[in-house]
């Protein structure tokens, strides 16, 4: 059998998960890196474990977790003082609606890891389980972090008292 | 339900985890109690609308490059050269550990291997293999000790049949003394 055959999985997962994790990466790290760079070493360090792959419950989670370190490595070896960016990258079209702005201003004010938790559940779709997997943290944590994060949203959206 | 439990409940169907049978119930709990209906109305208004102020994934992107194949296989063939490395260095290490042993030995730094049979056909001595110091045997009281190496012997001698010998007694001309005359 040739050997590229044990690739074709991995080649199967970059047609389902590439643009999720491109677009996180994107968003999420903006201008400060190459992200087609650090979606290709994803890839190239996956296929460095295989062993895990096949051991990973959710492959998706998993490889979010590869793009996540890559690329904060990545930003560390270019700028090893700099903080790890913390605004939203990609800008949104412009909206009438006054109460869509002021949520955009309110989710760019969370706490760095409140707002990637909230990313990753309503725009990459992930599940609690496989947050925790990217994130390393336990469920529960990403579950009251979320329900903290839409909480304080719903204040901010909360019309100021007379 | 208490209010801590149903906020939780609310915040997890908001976000679209939850189950769908349980979300059923809560939505039956829901209509039944329309103050609890109308928080979980504000709560799934607000995730909607951070829903849409994050975008969806993709949204105006360009697409992925292509899959990156000969990178790929170049990373998984330097991973097998590093397995094969380290198989190989630890058979080298087995090599150098076994030949280095195998040096001692044969110098005669270490005994060689004495197997149990070989022993157990060796002409047994009729006396004491080793000579006993008198100053032991005073320090144990004569009657030898626990670990003495005269009870040794004779728990040997014992065993194969011959009467006891008290080291003590063992003279140059006594009769049970290799070579001895009674």
């Amino acid at each position: 059998m040739h050997r590229g055959d044990a690739m074709e999985p991995l080649a199967d997962l970059y047609r389902e998960h590439a643009p999720g994790i491109l677009g996180y990466l994107r968003r999420r790290f903006g201008r400060r890196l190459c992200a087609d760079e650090v979606l290709q070493e994803t890839f190239a360090q996956a296929a460095a474990r295989p062993d895990r792959l096949a051991e990973a419950e959710s492959p998706r989670a998993w490889l979010f977790a590869i793009a996540r370190n890559v690329a904060v490595r990545d930003i560390r070896r270019r700028r090893p003082a700099a903080p790890l960016p913390e605004d939203l990258a990609a800008p949104l079209p412009d909206e009438a609606d006054l109460r869509l702005e002021r949520m955009r201003r309110a989710v760019a004010s969370l706490p760095v890891e409140k707002r990637e938790t909230l990313e990753l559940r309503l725009r990459d779709g992930l599940t609690y389980d496989e947050i925790a997997r990217v994130l390393c943290i336990p469920v529960g944590t990403v579950r009251s972090r979320l329900h903290h994060t839409v909480r304080e949203l719903c204040e901010a959206l909360r019309p100021p008292q007379p | 339900m208490n209010a801590e439990t149903l906020d939780r409940l609310m915040m997890d169907r908001a976000l679209g985890a939850m189950e769908g049978d349980v979300a059923a119930l809560l939505d039956a709990y829901l209509e039944a109690s329309p103050q609890a209906a109308a928080r979980a109305r504000q709560t799934r208004e607000t995730v909607d609308l951070a829903r849409r102020a994050l975008g969806s994934p993709g949204a105006g992107d360009a697409p992925p490059p292509a899959y990156p194949r000969l990178r790929v296989q170049a990373a998984a063939r330097a991973r097998r050269r590093r397995g094969l490395l380290k198989q190989a260095a630890a058979l080298a290490a087995v090599l150098v550990i076994g030949a280095a042993l195998g040096a001692l030995v044969s110098s005669g730094r270490l005994p060689p291997k004495v197997s149990p049979r070989s022993v157990a056909f060796l002409p047994q001595p009729e006396g004491p293999p080793w000579p006993l110091s008198a100053a032991v045997a005073r320090a144990d009281g004569g009657e030898g000790g626990f670990w003495s190496a005269g009870r040794l012997w004779n728990r040997r001698s014992q065993a194969a049949g011959a009467p006891p010998v008290s080291p003590l007694r063992r003279t140059p001309n006594s009769a049970q003394a290799p070579g001895g005359e009674s």
